[in-house]
């Protein structure tokens, strides 16, 4: 990152400049007299009306998922509507759905660091935390998948003395090293980013015991120069690693489905396919969360509406992505000549037992990011939260069709099996949103959610240009 | 790990960044040697003054990426080709495109953790206390404070460096053993 050197003079001059630029066109970035560290600040030390029952509920909702994990693993998988054929139906749905969107906050962070997009660092913190959590709760889905929850770490390459080895050559370990790798970098980058918002929060907390927590966490970061010349080339470099591993685990994840036989997954377009819905999903989510934290904690002069609408405009172009995978899938498998493929994505899907969830998922991923051409649309905030709830709930449409559609209804009409999830399967899949929002909200009131660093830094460094470095 | 006796230091606090910038720069160009800046953001300018050696993060990120990525594949090879094959339809025992997926994700795995483990042995973290702590209101350089050091061996160039960041613009100017 390089930064012009400007004398007093031109810094002014710059600084008035970027603020004319920005409030005639776009409104603020970041409005220039904002006190960014009081405001980021305070909340870790006084928690702001809402928390606590919005906590309140979260936590009822993670019981949900407590007690549901707890039959799973009492019960075993019984407890679950899976059947055969339908062998993956809620489970695997929201493990795909949950990973996606752990995409966003990384691609957000990572890929727009190395693109020098400045008006990331407004969002880039709740959307790595986003990350993170999401991560959590997808973990969880295979393993309970497993049946024998409890034995998860025969996934991993330890010197067993039975001498069984996970198979490589199987893409289910290939998820397991995937995800893993995914969770350790982005936890990694994700606190190496945070290790100078811990200081500032050590140095400006009201009681010692506090001070104290955030002192161990900061690391003893003083912000010396040799710190920061170390901190911008190590966090670059994990940013550039980051960004493979986006597309690297939707990737493996899609290897999943389409190295098997099964007409619908059997797909070359599978991996593309996935990485785009991943990261579609991804920013829906970031949006749904963005728009209550900034008003809840009155960040609005922060996270502005030209944030908000930059998002919109990168859902609406993987929006765009979606939808041509959606027609490409189905012209390639009436391309193919094959009967069964024909049949899975033509005719099953469509109009096959699941058609109400295919139908809520064409209206959902395709219909509504063409709200954003409309820049009016793409600045309002209702709108914008709305839509995010809608493609957010239509991508997991997506994950299920592709899952227990495809498996539903298979190469024998003689084995194809009715799928209908139990109380543990929405248990699961309700309790794991509430234990997002756990997490999530817990975050918010003890980690600095904006970054302070980057942010005063742009405030008081505007471009020449204006507001989007 | 050895541990530098104390010396003495005029240091120096700042309100504006551009200010400590521009006396780093100075008090360099005076001959003052060992500059260093603090600050509640990045300040790349300082750099050549206060920074001068690019930390070697980069080759520690390589050198773990390739320990990483051959782990992961001698693990592969070792397990799925020797110590339990798995025979599949009679295919190779060493298909290397098989392996692929997770060398590729170790190799990630290796630098990340190699970029974080070396960040932390640069920079001696974890690192609690330093003597510049002492300093009174030190604590305002992680939010909105810039602070400047500089070793001052003897009077004459206490005197000469002190002279120098006063005329470029810091609020405060004093002395002490760091």
């Amino acid at each position: 990152m390089t930064v012009a050197v400007l004398d007093s003079d031109d810094r002014a001059a710059a600084r008035a400049e970027a603020r004319r630029i920005i409030e005639a066109a776009d409104g603020p970035i970041i409005h220039p007299d904002e006190p960014v560290i009081t405001r980021v600040l305070t909340p870790l030390w006084t928690p702001r009306a809402g928390w606590r029952p919005l906590f309140a509920v979260s936590a009822v909702f993670t019981v949900i998922f407590v007690v549901s994990a707890g039959i799973t693993v009492v019960r075993g998988i019984g407890s679950w509507g899976n059947n055969i054929p339908t062998a993956w139906a809620y489970g695997i749905t929201d493990f795909v759905w949950w990973i996606g969107i752990g995409h966003a906050g990384t691609f957000i962070s990572a890929f727009l660091l190395l693109l020098n997009q400045h008006w990331r660092a407004s969002i880039n913190r709740l959307a790595e935390a986003m990350t993170l959590f999401a991560l959590v709760n997808a973990m969880l889905f295979p393993i309970l998948h497993l049946g024998r929850p409890w034995l998860f770490y025969w996934l991993a390459p330890y010197p067993a003395t039975t001498g069984v080895w996970p198979n490589y050559l199987s893409s289910l370990p290939w998820d397991v090293v995937a995800i893993s790798t995914y969770f350790t970098v982005s936890l990694l980058f994700w606190y190496m980013g945070l290790v100078p918002d811990l200081a500032a929060a050590r140095d400006l907390a009201p009681e010692r015991w506090r001070r104290r927590i955030y002192g161990v966490f900061a690391l003893g970061w003083r912000g010396g120069a040799r710190e920061w010349r170390s901190y911008r080339l190590g966090y670059l470099l994990l940013a550039g690693l980051a960004t493979p591993l986006v597309v690297s685990v939707h990737s493996i994840v899609s290897l999943d489905f389409s190295i098997a036989q099964v007409p619908g997954w059997h797909s070359t377009i599978f991996p593309p396919y996935f990485v785009v819905g991943a990261i579609y999903s991804g920013f829906a989510m970031v949006l749904m969360l963005v728009i209550p934290v900034r008003r809840i904690f009155r960040f609005e002069r922060l996270i502005t509406p030209r944030h908000l609408e930059l998002i919109a405009i990168l859902l609406l172009a993987t929006g765009l992505l979606v939808t041509y995978s959606y027609l490409c899938e189905a012209f390639i498998s009436w391309y193919s000549g094959d009967r069964f493929e024909i049949y899975a994505m033509l005719v099953a899907r469509p109009a096959g037992p699941y058609a109400v969830i295919y139908w809520a998922m064409i209206a959902a991923n395709v219909v509504t990011p063409h709200l954003f051409w409309s820049k009016r649309l793409r600045r309002d905030p209702r709108v914008l939260f709305a839509a995010g709830v809608v493609i957010w709930a239509g991508m997991w449409c997506e994950r299920f069709i592709i899952i227990a559609g495809s498996l539903n209804r298979s190469f024998l009409p003689s084995s194809w099996h009715a799928y209908a999830p139990t109380l543990v399967d929405w248990g699961l899949l309700l309790g794991s949103i509430g234990l997002f929002a756990l997490l999530f909200l817990t975050f918010l009131r003890w980690v600095p959610a904006i970054p302070v660093s980057e942010m005063q830094e742009l405030q008081h460094r505007p471009s020449p240009t204006g507001a989007v470095r | 790990m050895t541990t530098r006796p104390p010396a003495r230091h005029v240091i120096a606090e700042f309100d504006e960044d551009q200010k400590m910038v521009d006396a780093a720069r100075h008090i360099a160009d005076a001959g003052c040697q060992g500059v260093t800046t603090y600050g509640p953001w990045d300040l790349p300018a300082v750099d050549p003054v206060a920074a001068p050696h690019r930390p070697p993060i980069a080759a520690i990120a390589l050198a773990g990426g390739v320990a990483g990525g051959l782990c992961g594949l001698a693990i592969q090879w070792w397990s799925t080709g020797g110590a339990y094959p798995v025979d599949i339809g009679g295919r190779p025992r060493h298909p290397l495109p098989g392996f692929i997926p997770v060398t590729f994700e170790a190799t990630i795995l290796g630098a990340a953790l190699a970029v974080f483990i070396g960040w932390f042995l640069i920079l001696r973290f974890p690192r609690l206390w330093a003597p510049i702590d002492e300093v009174d209101g030190f604590e305002q350089v992680s939010t909105t404070r810039f602070w400047l050091t500089v070793p001052a061996p003897d009077d004459a160039i206490a005197e000469r460096a002190s002279e120098l960041l006063r005329s470029a613009g810091a609020r405060r100017v004093s002395e002490a053993m760091l």
